[in-house]
């Protein structure tokens, strides 16, 4: 490509619009609240500098230490199992033309609804007398705890937040795959290609970017998750599903320690920002 | 080659610059402050279940009362409760919103920690002997008034008539010893006697406190320095917990149950009675089992009786601007008038004992006579603290991870360093 | 929004068919049968509300026994509750001004970081991400008291202005941008034409699947968000359906009613879902591209 002399300000002029908005509604409030963080700023808006203070009570926390846990731990649940749930039906959309217009609606649905309506639905799946607990039952299994086991309910949650969340990856993993020209999988075809070959060497490096680009958005929210922890277990049985958001949201909303909630906040976004780091090292080696 | 500007591309930018523009426009308009009158601005939550008969009541407070007090203008905004935490403190932090607020007692002590509420102890002070000392207590914080009560709630046990019958138990139980007494003859049947709701969901104040309460403990040490939950009194409570429990006397799911009346196990004939449930509760169960099924009783007694109710309380932010205006508007709400017109219509009760209610529904009478046994719960700053402190520990217990003293003990121990932190 | 008629300049189009045969498909029936199945596995919870949003309020019902009757109640008293008009005009304004910027402001900045060349562009890039990654409940009391000092609380601007800086529809629009070959713009450069007729002609009309998908997830989120609208617009006037949907319930509202008000705000979303579908369908490559 040519080094063009307009670039730079053509590029930039392209960026301003997105610029100022982000500079003033994003980037303010952020450094806000990392400035917080070093404060025990007062809902009255009264504060003294604490320095490092709040960061030092972070380490003695056993409640914060163990939210850090259990946000590792889901996120490493919840991840593979969206991006492949939503890579699979994505290529099975893709493969079918007969009423694929009904089906991407249908999957992509329980994406248009709310975590409440979602939290009240799953708790009846999961109740010890609801539906699955109901189909185990005649393989003479169960009851099974789903919500109420320390060592099932983040999984159970991570089923959960996938059924509600999947259709948002998948429609982007499908636009990733209409991309790919269909001439080039003609030729691979022709030369024999199976299946398997034909994904794994034409349509998973094509899709890197849509990939790449899932595989971040689902990270970033996933450490996020909140409101269908608060409806579906409030972080229990014991804290089991207390993640730091859940912390944050206790200091901040419940408890008005807002200093102390702006370090959870800082934390948290130091631990994305350092993942999505290291994601982005691991697929744009090979790609971009 | 195509003009895009030929194309909609054109009208869509244009329709939204447009939009943009109008939106910004529209804005400059607001946020004009008036002069000469002053506004009471007052955020009100839906108390009253139906939203038109809620709007149609606050709008004759509204201009009841601006016909007998010229010069202010007052406007009730109906809130949801979803998301009032937030609500509440991003208008407090930014002194823009709200003079006056409906709060429970369980915020009252931080916010007035933080300075951004304001006293109300003259608002009452012609008419102190008339609330409900249970009220004005829950209110208090620091020996200064920070709400004024304009209704009470109360709680007390609902009951399954029927399956106690198919047990052949007759007597309702009305201590603890007879529902210990009970469940094995519930659970005969697959029945546990007590819906007991330990999701973390749930307020401590709607499970476990009462209990605690009824056998004589409480949550904090007197001077509020430690908590007291550990003692005997709360040992033997989740003893006794635990012990129906091994009697089949609690849902297997206890430890996550949410109190939801609705849909819950109770409503469904799988449980033999709720020992902490609203008004609202009754009638709900009864529509699930018929009204003749449910019975109301009074607070099951363990050494003493004891009924967790709240008042709802009309708070004062501190940056309000017509703060003379808005303490008259306060009182005027919880004039006797007034707040038995809002208990009429809500099936809360007066948080006064000079208001006359007629007309109330039976089920509201039974439920009234709980009222003596009013509690509001530890106004304590670090209350809330303490109860998602707890929670965990008791959901501990009832999965059987924990014995009761362990569990009480561990709570215990982070609760206090708590305390001993925030002094 | 209408898109279809700016189709692009086309200097190397040999318009790919995709041929299929009934032979090719025959092999397909077992995939198509794997989609029917769950496609219906995960709509069947939305039978449940369905049920539960027709049922007489507080009357036994669905999971547990099938209603003895079925009721129009429920959604009719949501359609008429006083105020719902005026909180779907906020919402519509709401989501809709938001789509029409987003779309634009972030394909113009996607366009910028994923084909020109400016000092710092990928660390400006990685900021914009980065902001993303910072807890919404973390900063929403910064962002308030700022909105709050540019008098921006209670009103549209306050309430729309700040949820456009959004990094997502940016990130979105650089990763698709990407994948346009270079050529085409080295043509249309060629041509003479201005960088903004690049933008209009070029990058818009090709990516214009992805901004299908795009306008339905920002008009989805801006729908369904509730936090932001709640807090900002604290009179009742500015109230979007969400927030004034959750204003009518008491303590303890019968669930059949929030199934139903769920069941009501869902519609809006299907709609414009189903509008946008036929773009989201044409895909990049059926326009001759690559």
């Amino acid at each position: 490509m040519r080094h063009r002399l307009r670039d730079p300000v053509a590029g930039l002029l392209f960026v301003l619009p997105m610029l100022v908005l982000f500079l003033i509604f994003r980037f303010v409030p952020a450094f806000g609240a990392a400035g917080m963080s070093l404060t025990d700023y007062k809902i009255s808006g009264e504060w003294t500098f604490t320095g490092v203070d709040n960061y030092a009570r972070l380490l003695r926390d056993p409640i914060f230490l163990g939210s850090l846990r259990v946000t590792v731990v889901y996120v490493a649940i919840y991840v593979p199992l969206t991006v492949v749930v939503a890579l699979g039906t994505a290529l099975l959309l893709n493969s079918v033309i007969f009423l694929k217009g009904l089906f991407r609606g249908m999957l992509f649905l329980p994406y248009v609804t709310s975590f409440v309506f979602a939290g009240i639905i799953w708790r009846w799946i999961y109740d010890f007398d609801g539906l699955l607990n109901g189909l185990l039952g005649y393989l003479d299994l169960g009851p099974v705890g789903f919500l109420d086991d320390t060592a099932l309910v983040l999984p159970s949650l991570a089923v959960v937040q996938v059924w509600k969340g999947f259709g948002y990856s998948m429609l982007i993993l499908l636009a990733g795959l209409k991309a790919i020209p269909e001439s080039y999988l003609e030729a691979a075809r022709v030369d024999g290609a199976s299946a398997w070959q034909r994904f794994r060497l034409i349509v998973l490096p094509l899709l890197r970017p849509a990939l790449f680009f899932v595989l971040v958005i689902e990270t970033i929210g996933a450490f996020q998750t909140f409101d269908m922890i608060y409806v579906m277990t409030g972080g229990g049985p014991s804290r089991a599903s207390f993640n730091l958001i859940y912390a944050l949201y206790d200091q901040g909303f419940k408890f008005f320690d807002l200093g102390y909630a702006a370090t959870i906040g800082v934390v948290l976004f130091l631990l994305v920002f350092v993942v999505s780091m290291i994601q982005r090292r691991f697929i744009d080696r090979s790609a971009a | 080659m195509i003009d895009p500007w030929g194309s909609p591309m054109r009208k869509v930018v244009a329709a939204g610059l447009a939009a943009v523009l109008g939106a910004v426009l529209a804005g400059c308009g607001g946020g004009a402050g008036d002069s000469g009158t002053s506004t009471v601005t007052m955020w009100m939550y839906p108390v009253i279940e139906d939203q038109a008969k809620s709007r149609a009541f606050w709008d004759k407070v509204e201009k009841d009362f601006e016909a007998a007090n010229a010069g202010i203008d007052v406007k009730v905004d109906l809130q949801p409760w979803e998301g009032r935490q937030e609500k509440v403190t991003t208008a407090l932090v930014s002194k823009k919103g709200f003079d006056l607020v409906v709060l429970g007692p369980d915020q009252i002590p931080q916010y007035a920690a933080q300075g951004t509420i304001a006293p109300v102890d003259d608002v009452v002070a012609d008419a102190k002997d008339a609330f409900r000392p249970s009220a004005l207590a829950a209110l208090t914080t620091d020996g200064a008034l920070y709400g004024v009560p304009i209704y009470q709630t109360i709680t007390s046990p609902i009951f399954d008539r029927k399956v106690f019958t198919d047990a052949g138990v007759t007597t309702l139980p009305t201590t603890w010893d007879e529902v210990k007494a009970a469940a094995p003859k519930l659970a005969a049947n697959g029945v546990p006697v007590l819906m007991y709701p330990g999701a973390p969901e749930t307020s401590l104040n709607l499970s476990f406190y009462p209990i605690l309460w009824s056998y004589g403990g409480s949550v904090f040490a007197p001077d509020g320095k430690s908590v007291a939950f550990n003692g005997p009194e709360g040992v033997r409570a989740l003893q006794m917990l635990l012990d129906l429990q091994a009697a089949g006397g609690l849902p297997a799911n206890a430890a996550t149950l949410t109190n939801v009346i609705e849909g819950g196990p109770l409503s469904q004939g799988k449980s033999g009675f709720y020992h902490a449930a609203a008004n609202i509760g009754a009638v709900q169960l009864g529509a699930a089992l018929g009204p003749e099924n449910v019975a109301v009783g009074l607070p099951i007694q363990g050494t003493k009786r004891v009924a967790f109710g709240i008042p709802g309380g009309l708070v004062l932010a501190k940056a309000s601007k017509s703060l003379e205006a808005a303490k008259k508007f306060a009182a005027y709400v919880a004039s006797p008038e007034v707040s038995a017109a809002l208990s009429k219509e809500s099936g809360y009760f007066t948080a006064r004992t000079d208001a006359k209610v007629e007309g109330r529904s039976a089920t509201a009478t039974e439920f009234e006579k709980s009222l003596e046994f009013a509690f509001p719960g530890d106004t304590h700053p670090l209350a809330r603290q303490v109860m998602t402190l707890l929670s965990p520990e008791i959901q501990a217990a009832l999965q059987g991870r924990k014995s009761a003293q362990q569990a009480l003990d561990d709570a215990a121990k982070q609760a206090d360093e708590q305390l001993a932190a925030a002094r | 929004m209408t898109l279809t008629a700016a189709h692009p300049a086309a200097p190397t189009a040999p318009a790919p068919t995709r041929r299929r045969t009934w032979g090719r498909m025959s092999g397909r029936w077992p995939l198509v049968a794997l989609l029917a199945v769950v496609s219906i596995l995960t709509v069947s919870p939305f039978a449940v509300m369905l049920v539960l949003a027709l049922s007489p309020p507080r009357a036994p019902t669905v999971p547990h026994q099938w209603p003895d009757a079925l009721t129009l109640d429920n959604i009719v008293s949501t359609l008429t509750a006083a105020g719902f008009v005026s909180w779907t005009v906020n919402s519509l304004i709401y989501a809709g001004v938001s789509v029409v910027v987003i779309l634009l402001t972030a394909s113009m900045a996607g366009y910028a970081f994923a084909k020109k060349r400016f000092p710092g562009r990928d660390a400006l890039m990685w900021a914009f991400l980065a902001t993303m990654m910072v807890p919404f409940q973390a900063t929403l009391i910064p962002l308030f008291v700022l909105v709050s000092s540019l008098d921006g609380v209670d009103t549209f601007w306050g309430m729309i202005v700040p949820t456009l800086a959004n990094s997502q529809a940016v990130f979105l629009m650089r990763q698709f941008i990407r994948d346009l070959p270079d050529e085409l713009f080295e043509a249309a450069r060629i041509d003479g034409a201005s960088e903004w007729r690049i933008f209009c002609q070029i990058v818009l009309p090709l990516t214009r699947p992805i901004l299908a998908t795009l306008g339905v997830f920002v008009f989805l989120w801006h729908w369904n968000d509730f936090l932001w609208p709640l807090v900002v617009a604290q009179s009742e006037e500015l109230r979007t359906l969400t927030v004034g949907l959750t204003s009518l319930r008491g303590e303890e509202y019968p669930l059949a009613m929030v199934m139903a008000s769920a069941a009501v705000s869902v519609v809006p979303c299907l709609v414009v879902f189903f509008l946008l579908q036929r773009y989201l369908v044409n895909s990049i490559a059926s326009t001759g591209f690559k």
